[in-house]
């Protein structure tokens, strides 16, 4: 007996999102001080990949005074192939 | 194709294998640099052993105000000091070649724009690329900043040579 499909809902569309390795999630941002008193401002935007841009601001400026990035790369997995 | 995935040379690597002249040493953070490159860079995975060199490529590099042309060398990449890369057998189901590296890159004061990956290679005279690190569709700027790189549990690259020991 055959697994019947349910109209309207198209399963692989739905299977194909669990195969999201990093999601589809927008960018997340952080903002803060160094310090609490009398640290510089900084922003933390985390993109969808990973990825950090890090912003320094001036303090009281609202000028970016120096940005840093950190990549995160994943591991490239591979195989011999072997039968 | 431009930058779109990750990879290891294969042409090089079986350079290594076979003791070709001047192929890599995998195991040294010496003889080994990592450089940046733009959108405009064509990776050539497949690219024959004579043509998987820095030279092929380095007219694309990304270069800046706090970055070595040609990128830092892995002996002074993680804030002056090394990360040194090694090769470690790992695991038993699937057993795993591991090209690992005792720690990520960290260059302070950079000002560099728009780069979308990066290449090991080796200075050994032919310069011979050993893997592309994509960063993910969007170029990346530093502003005298910090330009760094985290690898994922302190791994390049797995290669798994079996199912089960």
């Amino acid at each position: 007996m055959g697994q019947e499909k349910e109209p309207g809902l198209d399963l692989e569309k739905l299977r194909s999102i669990g195969h999201l390795s990093k999601g589809r999630t927008m960018s997340r941002s952080k903002s803060g001080r160094e310090h609490p008193e009398t640290g510089l401002p900084y922003k933390t935007t985390r993109d969808e990949l990973g990825n950090d841009v890090i912003e320094h601001g001036k303090a009281g400026s609202g000028l970016s005074e120096r940005q840093d990035v950190m990549i995160r790369p994943e591991t490239i997995n591979t195989e011999l192939g072997m039968t | 194709m431009t930058w779109a995935n990750s990879g290891i040379y294969a042409s090089v690597l079986g350079a290594s294998l076979t003791v070709t002249a001047n192929a890599p040493n995998w195991s040294t953070a010496a003889n080994n640099k990592f450089a940046l490159t733009s959108n405009s860079d064509v990776t050539a995975y497949n690219a024959a052993l004579a043509s998987a060199i820095w030279g092929n490529h380095s007219a694309t590099e990304i270069t800046g105000t706090g970055w070595a042309a040609g990128g830092p060398t892995m002996a002074t990449a993680n804030a002056g000091g090394t990360m040194t890369p090694a090769i470690t057998v790992s695991g038993t189901s699937p057993v795993l070649m591991v090209w690992g590296i005792t720690a990520g890159i960290s260059i302070s004061g950079t000002t560099l724009t728009g780069a979308y990956g990066g290449y090991f290679y080796s200075t050994t005279t032919t310069q011979y690329l050993m893997a592309g690190i994509y960063f993910g569709g969007t170029g990346y700027s530093t502003v005298g900043g910090i330009f760094g790189v985290s690898w994922s549990g302190l791994q390049i690259a797995t290669i798994s040579v079996a199912a089960n020991a």
